[in-house]
């Protein structure tokens, strides 16, 4: 009977441990957002750093002006070249996965 | 006075090229605004000046995305470069391994914000504010400080500046602290960078002179040399 009781409450600590290991690992909502939908910076330079290296542009002329989602996993981002323009399409996870000059 | 229209001289080629770039920019011309969320009614607010004050006044800071913390930041820019991102009212200061300091801040109203390439230029600790010509001419408060308002606890520039310098030219445009910490996250200012005086500090101590500061506004105007 006694073991029966501690087994019990060793099921009920785990239990409690679980759910709080739960509560504790879920991301952090966010409590602020910008009222329009950018590409994050970092992903945004990603673009601008390899229309640097794809086009031969020096980096110090070449700064993204315009971002978008597009899709669930995917951004578009404008960029302005020293009087050129080129549209990068990059994923969330940091893959360029097209650009052009237009 | 022959101060501030020394001043302006040095700073009309600036001003003449501006509206010239300005044109450059994209066609949508938008400043995003902040929201916030309210976890009672589950709902989302614009985070506009009276909302940011209440705001201030019962928790003490800024919303917790506003805080300083330390992101992971995927970026091909060497550690010591400033990231400013106008659009979602963060400042990233590079660090080794794909990290970043985010900061928050405040950017410039409707019509004075800007996306541009500029660098560090100088430093000032508790530095001098001279208002400009315009602001002397139509504040009578602003106008006694037309040679300079000393540095200090009252300051608009707060504990710290950086001044933004394109081709070794001063740009008008600084990083600074401010006497109104409420006002993070707000498109509140005339074209600077405003950071809590604590977070002004911390980015002063790491910043070094001839550091590459990159600002991205969607639809802002461009500013020299992009």
């Amino acid at each position: 009977m006694t073991e029966s009781k501690s087994g019990w409450a060793v099921a009920l600590v785990a239990f409690v441990a679980l759910g709080l290991t739960g509560c504790t690992a879920s991301k952090p909502q966010p409590t602020v957002r910008s009222a329009g939908t950018t590409a994050p910076a970092d992903l945004q330079l990603l673009c601008a750093s390899e229309a640097s290296t794809r086009f031969g542009a020096n980096r110090d002329t070449i700064l993204p002006v315009s971002s978008s989602q597009e899709g669930s996993n995917r951004y578009r981002v404008d960029l302005t070249m020293a009087g050129e323009s080129a549209v990068c399409v990059i994923s969330d996870t940091g893959i360029v996965e097209s650009l052009q000059k237009v | 006075m022959f101060e501030v229209f020394a001043r302006i001289r040095r700073f009309l080629p600036l001003l003449l090229v501006l509206p010239l770039l300005a044109g450059t920019a994209i066609a949508v011309a938008q400043t995003f605004k902040t929201q916030i969320y309210d976890p009672e009614t589950r709902k989302w607010y614009n985070y506009d000046q009276k909302r940011a004050l209440k705001y201030y006044r019962k928790h003490g800071q800024a919303p917790a995305d506003f805080q300083r913390q330390v992101v992971t930041f995927r970026t091909a820019e060497k550690p010591g470069t400033i990231i400013i991102d106008g659009d979602k009212h963060f400042l990233y200061y590079v660090l080794p391994n794909f990290q970043a300091i985010r900061y928050g801040i405040g950017v410039g109203r409707d019509g004075f914000g800007w996306a541009g390439i500029v660098e560090v230029g100088r430093k000032a600790e508790w530095p001098t504010w001279t208002p400009p010509a315009e602001m002397v001419a139509r504040d009578p408060n602003a106008a006694k400080y037309a040679n300079g308002m000393p540095g200090g606890p009252d300051n608009p520039l707060g504990a710290r500046a950086m001044y933004l310098y394109v081709g070794g030219q001063d740009s008008i445009y600084r990083i600074h602290g401010t006497t109104q910490p409420w006002s993070i996250g707000l498109n509140i200012s005339s074209g600077c960078i405003r950071m809590v005086n604590e977070d002004v500090i911390d980015l002063y101590s790491r910043v070094e002179v001839g550091a590459r500061v990159i600002v991205l506004m969607q639809g802002a105007a461009l500013y020299k040399g992009v």
